[in-house]
């Protein structure tokens, strides 16, 4: 019967005798002593691993291929996009820097065979062009380094905007610049 | 002891090999128990409780760490309980062939020091007798007695009522006491489940 509470049966002295006797008898003796020493010798590998690096892993998408993982913090967007704003100016620079440089060496090795009037421009080109890009690129740099580190200082998205501008009026008129020649 | 477990786990998170240590030693000797009760095969009992102690060390170690909620006790033997199903399965293993040195291990076993000849004789009467228990009878009595659960965990593991566990072990342990003195299991209908569970 169930007790009046009736969460466990009424008491009986010989089956409380037997639930001691089964306590005493098949509590885990030596033998399971001895597999858990075995098991903890197997394991404590996997938990040694917890300081280790963690592998990279496969980023899981939805159906659709969009990522499952959380989104990115907001407060990193503009950092990376100020990031990636350097690294296409930089390619954008050096890419000038190779075109001039290849248009001086074509006209340097051979300046005799240029002709006439189409020539000139190439030789007036060499030294202005190159005061004219040097002094674009260096403002340039300077106004990309003063945004950058107002970005990194406030963090805030004005900055970014500000950068943002300043690399478009910059590479406007450095375009301009060379289209002027 | 709930406080005491959520200061060992949180450690064991952290790599803490100690911490790591007192949970195989509290929980490794009570899981391989009950699968080596169950299944009858000490090597695939000790295989499984390997397994599963592995998984734990990687969970409780892993990015999404491990928040204890009192339920660890309860995780740590239905992954075993799980685990020893699926590989029964796999292995098409019927668990019925009797073995009577499962038992061996337990505190009755030699290793564990000399005992009298009563309490030997005691101890192998009461092995006897739970073998000649009904598989679900038997299994009960295991989760009990070898594994240690609670009868909250019981329920939660077997997926029955809480009065259902209570009235099956306090059954079982009826039919127990009676092959142990003698008589014949007397069908202990005296309690139909219905009238437990309501």
């Amino acid at each position: 019967m169930m007790s009046e509470r009736g969460d466990q049966p009424d008491r009986d002295p010989r089956l409380e005798a037997l639930d001691a006797s089964l306590r005493r008898n098949l509590a885990p003796g030596a033998e399971e002593r001895l597999v858990a020493e075995r098991v903890f010798e197997a394991s404590r590998r996997h938990l040694a691993r917890a300081g280790e690096p963690r592998p990279l892993r496969f980023v899981p998408v939805d159906d659709e291929g969009a990522s499952m993982l959380p989104s990115r913090p907001s407060s990193a967007w503009p950092v990376l996009a100020a990031m990636a704003a350097m690294v296409i100016l930089a390619t954008i620079i050096t890419m000038l820097f190779s075109v001039q440089s290849a248009r001086n060496n074509q006209i340097v090795a051979d300046p005799g065979e240029s002709e006439g009037a189409e020539a000139a421009p190439y030789i007036a080109l060499d030294g202005d062009f190159e005061s004219e890009f040097s002094l674009a690129t260096s403002t340039l740099l300077s106004d990309i380094t003063a945004s950058v580190d107002s970005l990194v200082t406030t963090g805030s998205e004005w900055a970014y905007g500000s950068l943002s501008s300043e690399l478009q009026i910059a590479t406007t008129s450095l375009w301009e610049e060379m289209e002027s020649f | 002891m709930a406080e005491a477990l959520d200061t060992t786990l949180r450690s064991a998170c952290r790599g803490d090999q100690g911490a790591w240590r007192r949970i195989v030693d509290e929980y490794a000797p009570r899981v391989y128990g009950l699968l080596k009760a169950q299944c009858r095969d000490a090597e695939l009992a000790e295989e499984i409780t390997q397994s599963v102690f592995c998984t734990l060390a990687v969970k409780l170690t892993g990015s999404e760490g491990y928040a204890e909620q009192g339920k660890f006790e309860a995780w740590v033997f239905r992954i075993a309980v799980n685990r020893l199903r699926d590989e029964v399965r796999r292995r098409r293993r019927q668990a019925v062939n009797v073995d009577h040195s499962a038992l061996d291990g337990r505190a009755g076993h030699p290793a564990d020091g000399p005992r009298d000849e009563t309490e030997g004789s005691r101890s192998r009467a009461l092995r006897d007798a739970i073998e000649r228990l009904s598989p679900a009878d038997r299994q009960i009595i295991e989760y009990r007695y070898v594994g240690g659960l609670s009868f909250r965990q019981m329920a939660d593991l077997l997926g029955e009522p809480l009065g259902t566990v209570l009235a099956r072990q306090h059954r079982a342990l009826r039919k127990l006491r009676d092959l142990l003195e003698g008589g014949a299991p007397d069908g202990m209908d005296w309690m139909p489940d219905e009238a437990i569970e309501s």
